[in-house]
């Protein structure tokens, strides 16, 4: 079952139905006015503060007096061991009252407009953030103040909470199922120690899913029909890395999600301390990492995964998410577009952030209001063929004006990068060019000296662009190339379909040999030139890739650290060797065995060598 | 405006934690309007003298030099004052727990077993 990736992650758990509530089918997220929640703010605190002065009058008196009362009892908590101590107290007081905090909180309810339950448990977290980077352990193990802060906080904003974390405490541990969270829920869910989060509906630009992300539960929205399919305690895998969950979910599947959690996990462990470091062969030539970001990308995580900028954003997700109850799913407005682009951008800068437009038609679905998606999706056609990525948006200006403006007007920081998918045509890149051309010259003088023009690159997906890339080069900035699709039209094999799924194979000789064509064809030597596709995640090709010319790769984030632990640990003469001893065998079977044994033989020891296993089951 | 700095070291051995910072923010707001910074060489973090958060958000351990920088009417005052702080190792309390630091470590844990949810 598929749905909106909102928050990453890999895990395989039991279901359980969060109890459908009438007001939970409404649900309508009602979002005050930054002033009113502003004074909700300001108004907890300051009950927090009476509540840490009655303490302290309290303690000073009769300690014991306190534990009579249970309201009192998280109060009291910190009492129990601190009570002669008005320090501990003081410094409770000076939390709550602390300007960066109340800074942080304002500006989260004025320029994010986030609710000011929302915006607390936001706060707090970033500051956990910050505290958790430290090196001193008992710096570290001082947050703690900082719970018990966050919990004065949040009863004085809302009493009601504490009452619904405890009907809720059941789903502890569980994947939980429900319709369409609220901001307020996810932080309950966060609250119990949920493991993963399935909703029917939601978009991913809702609080809720922002907070999704912040807290790192694994979420998937949109998941349409899991309310009905799905029951309590049943096993499931939810893969929020490529949104899907499989209910039931047989044993050799549920052995290779958990070999991969696995190995995700120690890659964590064991090369993230290196990830940071730039990824540079042994004989010091820099490989440039860059991360392929989805629904859930959040600036943060992939840098801390090591990135060095984003290769590749896919942006379906953010025409097709709009899924709400009343029915009008919608192409996203052009704020929405150039907010979620600015906050990325922002984030990733200096780094590049490659914004690749909407790419759909053929097996992608449309965009639901789109008429082409209410004659059923996908694929129209029956083929990953026709009018698909550049053809449409070509066809529909009206939605690749609004990207291209939304892109344009995002790009304050001048690292922003318009990529054109399945491209098969030079005149296609020039057409889009001059669309950027005139919605670049129809804004506003004023407006524009705040601006960069953005750079424009397109994707080498198709076998016409192989055979034209001379011309594609010379047309752009960069070039991306998708290995995925690549494969499918060079092996002509539809990865969909069951029967010839078998045939679909990155390290076919076939695709290799044309990735090495695409290498050699490069024009000029500073074109930029990123492989993306899953061949580039995948550690069994790094070597192979680097000995045949390549200089950027876009991963995914999960893989990066050890991908970089690869490129530190080869040879580029080992590399050439291997690339063109690899490139003269006849299979794909030869091929793979081949890069195992070697795989193996150099690299496995540094992390595992389990993902051999993984592939084998 | 007249701009005071100076260097100190963080002598007490647990590190600018939660008490040591309530100390210094509290000298701080008994001299305002004047401001004070605090800039951790060792981490290269900065952090303001009238906020808790910030000055635990140094990360600054035993040992590590922070750089006190004072402004404003008082500033000299205010910058002696937090100085002295720092040169007496901020003081009284600590020196109950200094034999006993693991003691007091591990007190923290039970302690965050208690909070944690």
């Amino acid at each position: 079952m598929q749905g909106i990736a909102i928050s990453s992650g890999l895990v395989v758990g039991r279901l359980a139905q969060v109890a459908r509530s009438s007001n939970d089918v409404k649900a309508p997220l009602v979002i005050h006015s930054p002033d009113t929640e502003w004074q909700k703010y300001s108004d907890a605190q300051r009950k927090a503060l009476q509540e840490i002065e009655h303490l302290r009058s309290q303690t000073n008196q009769h300690p014991e007096a306190m534990t009579d009362s249970p309201d009192d009892a998280r109060v009291s908590r910190f009492v129990e061991k601190d009570s002669q101590d008005s320090e501990v107290i003081d410094s409770y007081q000076l939390l709550l009252a602390d300007e960066v905090l109340t800074d942080k909180v304002r500006s989260l309810v004025f320029r994010e407009s986030l609710d000011a339950t929302s915006a607390v448990i936001q706060a707090f977290q970033d500051v956990r953030n910050v505290v958790r980077s430290m090196e001193n352990q008992y710096l570290r193990e001082k947050t703690l103040d900082l719970d018990a802060c966050e919990d004065l906080l949040l009863s004085a904003l809302n009493t009601s909470d504490t009452l619904k974390q405890k009907q809720w405490s059941h789903l502890k541990g569980r994947i939980v199922v429900i319709h369409h969270p609220t901001p307020q829920d996810i932080i309950r869910l966060y609250q119990v120690g949920v493991s993963g989060i399935v909703a029917e509906c939601g978009s991913h630009l809702s609080h809720a899913a922002i907070l999704a992300r912040s807290f790192n539960i694994p979420t998937l929205f949109s998941a349409s029909g899991i309310q009905t399919s799905g029951r309590n305690g049943q096993k499931v895998i939810l893969d929020a890395d490529n949104g899907t969950i499989t209910l039931n979910p047989s044993r050799s599947e549920q052995r290779k999600a958990e070999a991969r959690r696995a190995v995700e996990l120690m890659i964590m462990q064991k090369l993230k301390s290196g990830a940071l470091e730039a990824g540079r062969t042994r004989e010091g030539s820099r490989i440039v990492i860059l991360a392929n970001a989805d629904g859930p990308a959040s600036g943060k995580t992939i840098l801390s995964c090591g990135a060095e900028g984003i290769g590749l954003l896919r942006t379906e997700f953010l025409h097709v998410s709009e899924t709400d109850n009343n029915g009008t799913p919608e192409t996203p407005p052009e704020s929405h577009l150039e907010y979620f682009f600015k906050v990325l951008a922002e984030s990733m800068q200096p780094d590049w952030t490659t914004v690749r437009l909407l790419d759909c038609g053929g097996d992608k679905p449309f965009p639901k209001n789109h008429e082409l998606s209410k004659a059923g999706t996908p694929p129209l056609s029956g083929s990953v063929f026709g009018l698909r990525g550049i053809r449409f948006l070509l066809a529909e200006q009206k939605i690749l004006e609004t990207q291209l403006r939304a892109i344009v007007r995002a790009n304050v920081f001048g690292n922003i990068r318009i990529l054109l998918p399945y491209v098969t045509d030079v005149r296609e890149i020039q057409q889009v060019k001059v669309m950027l051309q005139s919605v670049w010259a129809n804004l506003p003088e004023k407006e524009r000296e705040s601006l960069h023009f953005p750079k424009l690159g397109a994707m080498i997906e198709t076998p016409a662009a192989v055979l034209m890339l001379d011309h594609f080069s010379s047309e752009c900035d960069f070039l991306s190339i998708g290995s995925n699709d690549l494969t499918q039209h060079i092996l002509c094999v539809e990865r969909g379909q069951p029967e010839t799924a078998d045939l679909f194979n990155t390290f076919h000789p076939a695709v290799l040999r044309t990735l090495k064509q695409v290498v050699e064809t490069r024009t000029r030597p500073d074109l930029h030139m990123c492989l993306c596709g899953e061949l580039a995640s995948d550690p069994l090709a790094t070597e192979l890739l680097i000995g045949m010319g390549f200089q950027q790769l876009s991963c995914r984030p999960s893989t990066i650290p050890l991908i970089k632990a690869i490129i530190r640990n080869t040879n580029e003469d080992e590399a050439k060797k291997i690339a063109e001893h690899v490139l003269r065998m006849s299979s794909a079977d030869e091929i793979t065995d081949f890069l195992h044994r070697r795989y193996r033989k150099k690299h496995g020891s540094l992390a595992f060598s389990v993902h051999s296993t993984e592939r084998a089951s | 405006m007249v701009e005071y700095k100076t260097r100190v070291r963080v002598l007490n051995p647990l590190g600018l934690h939660a008490r040591p910072g309530v100390s210094i923010v509290k000298c701080a707001q008994d001299h305002r309007p004047s401001e004070l910074e605090l800039r951790c060489l060792s981490t290269n973090s900065r952090a303001l003298g009238h906020s808790l958060l910030s000055i635990l958000s140094l990360g600054a351990a035993r040992d590590s030099e922070i750089e006190l920088i004072t402004r404003g009417p008082r500033a000299d005052e205010l910058l002696k004052a937090v100085k002295h702080l720092f040169d007496t190792g901020f003081a009284v309390t600590e020196g109950v727990h200094e034999g006993d630091n693991e003691d007091l470590v591990a007190g923290n844990r039970n302690f965050e077993r208690l909070g944690s949810r």
